[in-house]
């Protein structure tokens, strides 16, 4: 594999998205101290997360991160924050001393414990990530989350947590394939059954920002895909999925965000219309984010998308290619219904309204051009997968 | 001789105008002759469509006022020069034109659009009767078209090939039989005879589609109509009827089977009576159907 | 700068310029700009035929490095000259035709002209593309411009209803290219289509997923049904994409097929089928609109089963007559296209009951129309005839009569309905609200450079119909050679030779053009014809005064006929598949949602145990 010759440092993308959560927080208003103090640390702790990196000090800052998401729910001042606090705690905690316990266990990655310990770790480390990821079936928590907080929230939590528990979970697969590579039938169904069931719960929905968190667990599953075989090209796929992913996410929900402060109430498919007459730049970014999650060219998520398929083909044959065909498939249904029914299309009332405050269109334009950039230019992107010579020796069983 | 006087020659004289037109008008005699007898009259004299068709050209052209004249002018000229092409295409012995090979594909489209334009020249009159005339036109055409079609397709399949002169020379078979029956069930439709000349029915839309048209424009588009008799019985003759070698014994059967099919439809004409646009148009989907069918599948049968 | 990639370079500079210099420019100016800079790429693209013509593949590299090491190289043969002349050709008549048509819109011409250029630049990408990854990009892209374009009125619920449509329909059906490139690399490695080892991978699986994505592209039954409902973009929309090129993307696929390996003989008679009933749906279905752009988007359908139905042939003769129908329909139907729009332009109407009478006050336009027209339903010396002629005689060589059969009563009846559009548009009486409209002064022919664009074409029609071998030789020849086929349809300026027979096309005509010079001379020496004082004849009536024959009552009893046919329509099947996905997911979440949603602590312990039980076992 041939290294490239720029890579961009991985601090930079939650860095990037918590800059732009940021700023479209300050441009829409309305979030209160408690909120800001949440969300500065949510950021510094994921940004100095991945600058320590794959290590005890990094995990720790992962966990505070992701305790700083929880923080931030309660700081929402939503009337659902407090109950959507408590449902995330329960879900949350948990993860956290799971994965605490499982990465304990195989030091990190660097070492493979007796049996069983080896299998107790894998189990802790799957039921971990599969609550922090909020994959099926354990997704409970993130339904209510999404609706209780406001929009600009859920950029910091999906953009920066989330992406940085996929990442986390990316760099043991690098370090530690026998976690996924031995028991690979679990996983798997775990994969499969995110994406499926992430797709049709988007599809059962009617709140946007629902709609666009359950997507989001459909991509994780198929970005988990791509982390199931120790295959270059795969890992390039699952690598490029995840920032494709965070930058989707960024538009998608920075143009909803736009949307709800403009209506001043959350979008729902069923009784929103319209909003590109009076949010035309936050329309075309939501078309943008939309199409890069789907894997439309040119964006990341196109690249990974391509490469996740081979990987389908890979894993499980045509059975699984026709499984993310249906699931990629549903995806674009979903999304495409939600562009317009709440975009596009004649609005509900022809009143004049304000466009968005202009800081905030200048953050969605740059984060649709980043999307469109970073496809045109994916190499940029694509991290050495060569193993660590360390985990190359677990694999091939020579001891440390 | 170049090919370009070959072509011109081809066009004018014969098979082209100059001798066809005659024999177009000598046909026409035939077929009024035989239907007055078949009536009780006399019928006219043998230059009878000729002195027609002079005193035609002879009047002076009147255009209706809010008509666009160009196009009005251009139909009748272009529905006689196609025809005239296809008679151009025609192998009939002592054809100048370079083997062309005489393309059926070639021949069909020429023949369907002095049809194009009769239709346009209806709605280009702006008279109501025209647009009458000229809509069932158009919609017998795309009912009798249906057996035309399969019939010639099915003995290009049977020869395998597109080029009339190999049509002529195929082996004798069923198809001859069956196709044929089905392009003589498309006929008296092509020639606007009764039971099918709904398009020009004089009792109930005066004149058709050709309503606004007098004098020497009129004269074309008669002469195109009687020259499309020659080139179909000829087409008929060419593609059904197998030709004996020597030439007189060829001639004799020509003659024999045109005179045939001439007072074939003629006999059709006068013990008929008009059917309605619906009741033709149903029949030449079913009936026409069936036959192109039975056509196209003894046209695979070897 | 490479002439290989100069003609997409020129495109996405002009994309680029209308992006930067937006807020100085007028409208007209912004129209001019984007012409100016498709008429650079098609005058770049005319000079690469000298080369391709003698059968040289160029090549040049965009970019070294893009995506998965595929570095992003043009490959240009006789086919990837064929596209991108045509793309160039059509978007320089279009975008000069739209200069005036879209000056009156309030808002976004930006938007729309960088994605014209955009789309043609992407055309053309596919087209050279040496990769098939990046053929791929180029298909999606197009794809989006297609999407964004045909939704250009984004607060009108049609045009994004019909964006929405063409999206989805082709954008599922091309994840069959998607995964048949992704099972390309993963058996041979490679995604070069001149890479002799992608033959190996090249199943009849692979060869099948390729062909569902052209069809969808392609508007093949049953994936055709997303081309009506695109008829709501902007007129030049729907003459570059979805008639003279967009639809032309399927083709193109099908034909570079051809390239990689054979695979006709397992799915060529089947594709066959398919575009025989493509030919007769698509035309039965026009016979029925009464809305002039409809009616041409089911032609649309038609007239690409024929194309198809030649490329499919597999033989020489098959390819050639499918290549050189793309060419000829992409000039009679752009132009076709663009007089519906004028027309709506003058009137503002485009149903076809309330249109009439217009060629007393849009002559060149109705000149330019029956031209195309005529075309299209193949009146000898246009290049429509040529294109049946060429297709009709493949479809015999084959032997395949159902193609031949089903194409020539598809000709008929396109010749029927297009009768039944060109009198109902521009002859006959003029309705009521028309006539009025006319005496206010409100009707107007199409500007100059509206009938620039549209005559261009129209007369590329007829130059092609006399002369069909500057086509052929020049580019349908080279571009079957380019797929590994002896051309042997030979041309000359006696005619056009096949191995079976031949049409002396050009003499013949010359002969016909002198013999109506002729007639004309004769003519203008006769007696003038008198211009009548009194109105044309009614028996002694008075005429009924809006009681006229329709455009509804034209085809009437041919739409009674075809009743059955009218109720294949795949909508419902594709609609009640979503819908019931719709159900099957709410019904589950449902179904499932006590335990996995309202009681999160039991599941956290049944999943550990699940999970447990699993390792343990595994």
């Amino acid at each position: 594999m041939v290294s490239p010759t720029l890579t961009l440092p991985p601090f930079a993308l939650p860095l990037a998205v918590g800059l732009a959560g940021a700023l479209l927080a300050v441009a829409l208003g309305g979030r209160n101290k408690a909120w800001w103090g949440a969300a500065i640390l949510l950021v510094a702790t994921a940004v100095a997360a991945r600058l320590v990196g794959h290590s005890a000090l990094g995990a720790t800052l992962g966990a505070a991160s992701e305790l700083a998401a929880l923080a931030l729910v309660a700081a929402s001042g939503t009337r659902d924050a407090p109950a959507a606090t408590r449902t995330f705690a329960l879900a949350l905690v948990p993860a956290i001393v799971a994965v605490g316990a499982g990465l304990t266990l195989i030091r990190l990655g660097h070492l493979r414990p007796a049996a069983p310990w080896d299998t107790i770790a894998v189990g802790l480390l799957m039921l971990g990530f599969a609550l922090k990821l909020a994959l099926v079936p354990l997704y409970f928590w993130l339904p209510v989350v999404a609706r209780a907080v406001p929009a600009v929230s859920l950029v910091l939590i999906v953009g920066v947590v989330d992406t940085g528990v996929l990442a986390d979970l990316a760099e043991l697969a690098q370090v530690a394939p026998w976690i996924l590579a031995d028991h690979l039938a679990p996983w798997t169904v775990l994969a499969a059954a995110s994406l499926l069931g992430g797709v049709a719960l988007a599809i059962a929905e009617t709140d946007l920002k629902t709609i666009l968190v359950f997507t989001g667990v459909a991509d994780a599953g198929l970005i988990l895909l791509g982390l199931l075989t120790v295959d270059p090209v795969s890992q390039t796929g699952a690598s490029l999925g995840l920032v494709g992913k965070a930058l989707a996410d960024t538009a998608l929900f920075g143009a909803v965000a736009c949307g709800e402060a403009a209506l001043g109430r959350p979008l729902s498919i069923a009784t929103t219309r319209g909003l590109a007459g009076r949010l035309p730049v936050a329309s075309a970014v939501f078309m943008v984010g939309a199409g890069a999650l789907v894997g439309l060219p040119p964006s990341l998520g196109f690249s990974a998308h391509w490469r996740l398929f081979r990987t389908a083909e890979v894993v499980g044959g045509p059975v699984m290619v026709t499984l993310v065909f249906v699931a990629v498939a549903a995806l674009l249904l979903v999304m495409v219904r939600a562009l317009h029914r709440v975009w596009l299309g004649p609005a509900e009332t022809e009143t004049p309204a304000p466009p968005a405050p202009v800081a905030a269109r200048v953050v969605l334009i740059v984060t649709a051009l980043a999307i469109v950039a970073s496809g045109l230019v994916p190499r940029i992107f694509e991290v050495p997968t060569e193993m660590p010579s360390h985990a190359l020796a677990l694999v091939e069983g020579t001891a440390p | 001789m170049t090919p370009f006087l070959a072509y011109a020659l081809a066009f004018l004289v014969w098979p082209g105008l100059l001798v066809a037109a005659p024999l177009a008008w000598f046909e026409l005699w035939l077929m009024r002759k035989a239907l007055a007898k078949l009536q009780g009259r006399r019928g006219p004299p043998l230059f009878q469509p000729f002195f027609d068709w002079v005193k035609l050209m002879g009047k002076r052209t009147v255009i209706p006022e809010g008509v666009p004249r160009a196009a009005f002018v251009a139909l009748p000229v272009i529905a006689l020069a196609s025809i005239a092409a296809a008679l151009v295409v025609m192998p009939v012995p002592g054809n100048p034109a370079p083997r062309l090979p005489g393309d059926v594909v070639l021949l069909l489209y020429l023949l369907e659009v002095p049809v194009l334009c009769e239709v346009l020249a209806g709605y280009v009159g702006r008279s109501v009767y025209g647009e009458v005339g000229a809509m069932r036109e158009a919609l017998m055409s795309l009912a009798y078209n249906l057996p035309f079609l399969a019939s010639v397709i099915a003995m290009a399949e049977w020869a395998g090939s597109f080029d009339l002169r190999t049509l002529a020379a195929a082996p004798f078979g069923l198809v001859h039989v069956v196709a044929g029956a089905a392009f003589l069930l498309a006929l008296p439709a092509r020639l606007k005879s009764n039971p099918f000349s709904i398009a020009n029915a004089e009792h109930e839309i005066v004149a058709g589609g050709l309503i606004e048209y007098s004098g020497p424009l009129l004269g074309l588009f008669e002469l195109a109509h009687a020259l499309e008799i020659v080139v179909l019985t000829e087409l008929f003759v060419i593609l059904f009827v197998p030709m004996p070698a020597a030439p007189l014994a060829a001639l004799v059967v020509w003659v024999a089977v045109g005179l045939a099919l001439l007072m074939g439809l003629t006999l059709l004409a006068a013990t008929t009576a008009r059917l309605r646009l619906a009741q033709a148009f149903r029949f030449y989907w079913v009936w026409g159907g069936a036959m192109s069918v039975a056509a196209l599948a003894a046209g695979l049968a070897r | 700068m490479d002439p290989v990639t100069l003609p997409v370079l020129a495109l996405l500079a002009g994309a680029g310029l209308q992006l930067v210099l937006a807020p100085w420019l007028s409208p007209l100016a912004k129209g001019r700009l984007a012409a100016l800079a498709a008429a650079l790429a098609f005058a770049a693209a005319l000079a690469l035929l000298p080369a391709t013509m003698h059968g040289d593949v160029l090549t040049a590299t965009l970019t070294p490095v893009w995506d998965a090491d595929t570095a992003v190289t043009f490959r240009v043969d006789g086919l990837a000259a064929l596209f991108t002349l045509m793309g160039t050709a059509a978007g320089t008549a279009i975008l000069i035709f739209s200069i005036r048509y879209m000056a009156d819109e309030p808002q976004g011409l930006t938007r729309f002209y960088t994605i014209m250029l955009v789309f043609v630049a992407g055309l053309l990408v596919l087209g050279s593309a040496a990769d098939l990854l990046i053929a791929y990009v180029a298909w999606e892209v197009i794809g989006l411009c297609s999407y964004t374009l045909v939704g250009f009125w984004y607060r009108q619920k049609a045009a994004v209803d019909g964006a929405r449509k063409v999206l989805v329909i082709t954008h599922l059906a091309g994840y069959g290219f998607l995964v048949a490139i992704v099972l390309l690399q993963l058996r041979t490695g490679t995604l070069d289509w001149a890479d002799p080892k992608l033959a190996a991978g090249f199943t009849t699986g692979v060869a099948a997923l390729m062909i569902v994505s052209a069809m969808a592209k392609s508007v093949m039954f049953p994936l055709h049904t997303w081309i009506p409902e695109a008829m709501n973009a902007p007129t030049p929309v729907s003459a570059l994409l979805h008639s003279a090129c967009y639809v032309k993307a399927g083709v193109y696929l099908i034909a570079r097929m051809y390239s990689i390996g054979p695979w006709t003989p397992e799915l060529g008679g089947p594709l066959a089928i398919v575009a025989s009933v493509t030919i007769l749906v698509g035309v039965i279905f026009a016979l029925k609109q009464t809305d002039l752009k409809r009616l041409l988007a089911f032609h649309t359908v038609s007239q690409l089963g024929y194309i198809v139905g030649g490329l499919a042939i597999g033989t020489a003769w098959g390819i050639a007559a499918g290549l050189f129908y793309t060419l000829s329909h992409a000039l009679f139907k752009g132009t076709l296209f663009m007089v519906a729009g004028s027309v709506q332009h003058a009137t503002g109407t485009r149903d076809l009951t309330r249109l009439g009478g217009l060629s007393s006050v849009m002559p060149w336009t109705t000149k330019i129309w029956i031209v195309a027209a005529a075309a299209i339903a193949g009146v000898p010396l246009t290049n429509g005839f040529v294109a049946k002629w060429l297709l009709f005689g493949a479809a015999l060589d084959k032997g395949w009569l159902f193609l031949l059969a089903a194409g020539w009563i598809g000709s008929i009846l396109t010749a029927f309905s297009f009768l039944k559009a060109t009198v109902n548009v521009f002859y006959g009486a003029m309705p009521v609200e028309l006539a009025r409209a006319q005496a206010r002064h409100e009707l107007h022919e199409a500007s100059p450079s509206m009938l620039i664009g549209m005559g261009l074409m129209a007369a590329g029609c007829v130059v092609f119909g006399l002369a069909p071998q500057l086509m052929m030789d020049a580019i349908v020849a080279p571009a079957v050679a380019g797929l590994g086929f002896t051309p042997d349809v030979a041309t000359s300026w006696g005619g056009i030779a096949t191995g079976r027979g031949a049409i002396g096309l050009t003499v013949g005509a010359t002969l016909v053009a002198a013999a109506l010079a002729m007639g004309w001379i004769v003519w203008r020496l006769a007696d003038a014809p008198t211009r009548a004082t009194v109105a044309v004849f009614t028996g002694g009536e008075p005429l009924p005064a809006g009681d006229r024959p329709g455009a509804v009552d034209f085809a009437g009893m041919a739409e009674d006929a075809f009743h059955p046919v009218y109720g294949v329509d795949p909508d419902p099947l594709w609609l009640g598949i979503w819908s019931r996905a719709g159900r099957v997911a709410t019904g589950t979440r449902n179904a499932f949602a006590p335990l996995l949603e309202r009681r999160p602590a039991l599941l956290i312990l049944l999943a550990t145990l699940a999970v447990a039980a699993t390792l343990a076992l595994g």
